[in-house]
Formats: C-alpha cells, sequence, structure tokens
C-alpha cells in the first residue's frame, strides 16, 4: 500500500514522458543542496480531566500543541534511471519550535505557552519524474515527486527521541543555469519545489496522521 | 523478638504514623538500616469476617472483596497476587497474624467509612498483617449497579486494599468545603484519594493512571522498568525546598494523570510509572484534603504556594529519567 503513490505517479507519468527524445536535465548523477521551508502544523488539543461523581469529565486545564514554522537545510542526491525518471535520496534538518498552549486552569493558573525545539531530521527516498513534455523555455523542467521517509525527532534536553514515517508527494521545477561541456560537470542548476508530507509517528497529541506542507529551493550539480 | 506497630489509616480522616519514601506515597518505617517501603513479600493471604449487616451477607461481602483484590491484581505491571483464605470468626483489628476484612460498628467514626491497620516487624518493616473494617454505621450495598443512599462496598474495598498493598493516599482530586466544614469532591483521578465520592458511586471500583502506577512501583512487573519512564526533580519556594507540593505529571498523548508528592525538605520528587513522551508538569498545594491524612507533622507541609505550571514540556524517555528539573512557585 505504501509503493501506491510512486506507482501510480510512474503510470501516469510514464507515457507522456517516453515520447521526449533528448534527456531534459544532462548528466546522471545529481548532487543537491538547499533549503526548506516547513509549514505550521497542530499537534493536537488534550484536556487533563478527573472524574467527577455524576461521571462526567471535570476539566483541570486544556492543553493545544503546535510545531511553529521552521527553516532547515537539505542535502541530496540522485541517479537518473531512465530519460524522465531519477530515484532520489535526501536527508534534512530543521529545528521548530513545539508550542503548548495551556489554559483554562481550574484553580485559576493564568494561561501561559510552553516553548521547546526539537531537532528533527528526515531520511527519504523519492521518485522523481521530469516532464519534458511540459517544459517551458529551454532551460526549465517541470518534475512532480512522490517519496518516503524516515522521521526522528530529538526534544530539549536530549533524553527524548520520538520516530515516525512520512509519505511525501509534491512538485516543482528544476531551472539550469548552466549546460557544460564534455567535462565530468554536465549542467548545474536551481529546484525549487513544494510538497505535502503525510506523517505518522513522531510528536503528537492526539496520534492522528499530520499534513505537513514543505518548500524547498536547492542548488544542483549533475555529473 | 520482633517489635510489632500497628498504623491506622483512613478512607476519610487518617491518623498516619507512615513515613514517605521517594516515588509515591508508599508507606515506610524507620528502622535500624535506615527507611525500609512497606510491602508485602509474596501473596496476600486474607480471611472475611463471617458476619454482615443489613443487605450485605458475608458471602456478598466475600465477593465484592474479591473483586476489588482481582482488580489490582489484574494490573499487568505488577507482581502483586491475592488468595481468599476462608471465613473466620476473628474481627479485623485483632494482632492475630490474619489479615481480616469485615465490619465492626464505630459510629463515634462519623466520617471513617472504613480503614486499613499494619502489623508491621519495626525491625525489618516486613509487612506481617493487614485488617480492613468497615463501618457498619453506614449503609453499605454489594449491588452491581450500586444502590442510591447506600455506599458501593467494592469501591471503598478497592481502596483499602490500596492501602492494604502498601499505597499511601493520592491527592488526585479536587475538592471544595461545604456545610459543617466538611469537603465535598469535585473530582478525583485515583481511587487512592483520600475522600470517597458519595453514597451510590461505584466509580471507584475502577483503577487509574495514578494507582496502576503507584502499585506497579511497589510490586514493578511486566516490563514496568523498563517501558515507561520518570521525571525528577525539585519543587523550590524563594530558593528553598518545599515540602509536600503535589506536582502533577499530564502526558497529553494518553490523557494519563500521575502525581506524587516532594517528599523532603529539599523539595525533591520523582514520578514513576509515566508512559515515555512529552508531559505537562503542574504543582499545587495539598489543600483538597487533610494534610494529615497524607503526611505526618514533621517536617510541616507547605502548602502555602500557588499552582503553577512547570514552564517547559518535558520529555520522559523510555526506561529513564526526563533529568532533574526545577519547579519554582511563589507563595500565596
Amino acid at each position: 500500500m505504501k509503493i501506491w503513490p510512486i506507482a501510480i505517479l510512474c503510470g501516469l507519468l510514464l507515457p507522456g514522458t517516453v515520447e521526449g527524445q533528448t534527456v531534459p536535465l544532462p548528466g546522471r548523477f545529481e548532487v543537491a543542496a538547499g533549503g526548506l521551508w516547513a509549514a505550521p502544523v497542530s499537534m493536537g488539543a488534550a484536556d487533563a480531566t478527573e472524574t467527577a461523581p455524576n461521571g462526567t469529565r471535570f476539566r483541570l486545564f486544556s492543553s493545544e500543541s503546535s510545531f511553529a514554522s521552521a527553516i532547515g537545510f537539505e542535502g541530496r542526491v540522485g541517479v537518473r534511471l531512465s530519460r524522465a525518471l531519477q530515484l532520489e535520496g535526501s536527508a534534512s534538518h530543521a529545528a521548530p519550535t513545539l508550542r503548548t498552549r495551556i489554559r483554562s486552569d481550574a484553580e485559576g493558573i493564568p494561561d501561559l505557552t510552553l516553548a521547546e525545539t526539537v531537532n528533527q531530521w528526515t531520511i527519504e527516498a523519492a521518485l522523481v519524474a521530469h516532464l519534458a513534455r511540459w517544459r517551458f523555455g529551454t532551460r526549465s523542467v517541470p518534475f512532480l515527486s512522490a517519496g518516503v521517509g524516515f522521521l526522528r525527532q530529538l526534544h530539549e534536553g536530549g533524553t527524548l527521541v520520538d520516530t515516525g514515517r512520512t509519505y511525501q508527494g509534491g512538485g516543482g521545477v528544476s531551472v539550469l543555469l548552466k549546460r557544460a561541456g564534455d567535462g565530468r560537470l554536465k549542467s548545474a542548476g536551481l529546484r525549487v519545489g513544494a510538497r505535502g508530507a503525510v506523517r505518522t509517528g513522531g510528536a503528537t497529541f492526539d496520534h492522528r496522521v499530520r499534513f505537513a506542507p514543505l518548500a524547498d529551493v536547492s542548488i544542483f550539480l549533475r555529473y | 523478638m520482633r517489635r510489632c506497630v500497628s498504623v491506622a489509616l483512613t478512607l476519610a480522616l487518617m491518623a498516619a504514623q507512615a513515613v514517605p519514601v521517594a516515588a509515591y506515597l508508599k508507606f515506610g518505617v524507620r528502622v535500624s538500616s535506615g527507611e525500609v517501603t512497606l510491602k508485602w513479600k509474596g501473596t496476600v493471604r486474607y480471611s472475611v469476617s463471617d458476619s454482615g449487616v443489613a443487605g450485605v451477607s458475608p458471602a456478598a461481602f466475600q465477593n465484592a472483596a474479591a473483586r476489588a483484590f482481582s482488580t489490582w491484581q489484574a494490573v499487568p505491571t505488577a507482581s502483586i497476587a491475592y488468595q481468599f483464605g476462608g471465613f473466620t470468626s476473628a474481627l479485623p483489628g485483632a494482632d492475630d497474624g490474619r489479615s481480616t476484612l469485615g465490619f465492626l460498628e464505630v459510629p463515634e467514626l462519623d466520617r471513617v467509612l472504613a480503614s486499613t491497620s499494619f502489623l508491621i516487624d519495626m525491625s525489618t518493616g516486613e509487612l506481617l498483617e493487614s485488617d480492613i473494617f468497615f463501618n457498619s454505621a453506614f449503609p453499605w450495598s454489594v449491588a452491581p449497579a450500586g444502590e442510591t443512599g447506600r455506599y458501593d462496598l467494592e469501591s471503598i474495598a478497592v481502596h483499602e486494599i490500596g492501602h492494604l498493598s502498601g499505597l499511601g493516599h493520592s491527592a488526585l482530586g479536587e475538592s471544595e468545603i461545604g456545610e459543617g466544614g466538611r469537603r465535598r469532591v469535585l473530582a478525583a483521578e485515583a481511587v487512592m484519594f483520600p475522600i470517597a465520592f458519595g453514597a451510590g458511586n461505584t466509580s471507584g471500583r475502577a483503577l487509574r493512571a495514578d494507582d496502576i502506577a503507584g502499585i506497579s512501583d511497589l510490586y514493578p512487573d511486566g516490563g514496568f522498568e523498563d517501558d515507561t519512564g520518570s521525571i525528577s526533580g525539585r519543587v523550590t519556594k524563594n530558593g528553598r525546598g518545599v515540602f509536600g507540593a503535589h506536582i502533577v505529571a499530564f502526558n497529553p498523548a494518553t490523557g494519563a494523570l500521575i502525581g506524587n508528592f516532594s517528599l523532603d525538605t529539599q523539595g525533591r520528587f520523582a514520578i514513576a510509572g509515566l508512559t515515555p513522551g512529552l508531559h505537562i508538569v503542574r504543582v499545587e498545594p495539598l489543600d483538597d484534603a487533610d494534610v494529615e491524612s497524607f503526611f505526618e507533622s514533621d517536617p510541616p507541609t507547605d502548602i502555602d504556594l500557588r499552582a503553577a505550571f512547570y514552564d517547559r514540556l518535558v520529555g520522559v524517555p523510555r526506561g529513564g529519567d526526563s533529568g532533574a528539573i526545577e519547579i519554582k512557585v511563589a507563595g500565596k
């Protein structure tokens, strides 16, 4: 089941892309580095409650948590599988702030917000389809991607580690800035993308699957 | 020759001579080698008095008591076991080497539903006997769904068997002072809260996270120590330790509330049995029940403090401790 997003993507794209007669991005291997931006993500709400004599819940206080937006960095390597398809592996790090707002305390403690920085790493594998058919100009090639990843979050104090998985899909555009000659470096460029990551596990207060939008920009070199 | 001493604990009022020791309000005694936690060695064998009261036959009493014992024994992360040893003509309270549950008519204890007493070997701290009496001055019921106007024997037995097993009172509850100075319980999240819900209420039959953590801490089994973690630290006011503050850890992912107390004059505390993950830590004064039902008078319990939250989330690792935290509180 986890393979479906990739399989569907390939099924949709291959008929259109194999018609291209030229490789959209020269070079078989790619290395890239850049930055990413992660959108704010709710982590859920939970009330601390006790049992009232009539069986209802007596609220001691309420809490609601979310990750703030964060900027991080990402490194990536890729290998071209066909004219259109590329297999990529990436690693990223960001340090979002986890904020927990506490309110409505039964004994009148003023509302407050607790905050901690979470060091978050992801390792992902993705399949990227370059859509040469829909390229615009001679340098810009749109792409779609889908992948799976492993998430590791280290909380402040270093005593607690949360782990989880990510399933992400998205797209963007690769812009060729330099087309090299016969040397080892075949091309270089800029890639801008946006993707949505469905996250299971990791820091969560209600065990729901989370949708986390991400945007990234990177410089790539192809050999 | 063994020097033995009896200690009495009650549900509504408590004359405690017990000494709290680290992690949970477990009972302890001072012996020559230091403080020893009171606990049973091996299976706890108990008897039931063969005299009933109106509406509760000895057999019905025994069935309700057996269900209450089973509730504690069913905790998968605790190893304590109980065994019914038969009916007896003896009454609870006699130092006869037999742990007995039964009714006693004690009308002068007009706020005491039930009471647990211990016979302790003061040289080793070993529990030798524990009796529980249920005050027949109150109306009792063993009806499956409870009975209006009558106290649910099984619920009260669950609380007292917690004492019999070595647990002290939990402060996970809220109360307000009503007419005549009596406290009215607004809510509780531990069967070991010292004030019972009203007559007819049966919610005390089910253990809460705090009770499960307590009994598991006392008789750890089933991976309890490997699979759970703890939060430890100090509660301070103006730089000095606070004795008797109530600290509660809330896990938003599970909804579990588990509490403990700062148990020395340095204000040190430890809360064990926590599910790994992030916790919100809250501290409050011990003002929802009589202080005497938790601690003896020395050192004095400090209730002059404002409820407060620790200013960070606290990460609890699996099989480990959060690392010491300091919760600073202010006086009222």
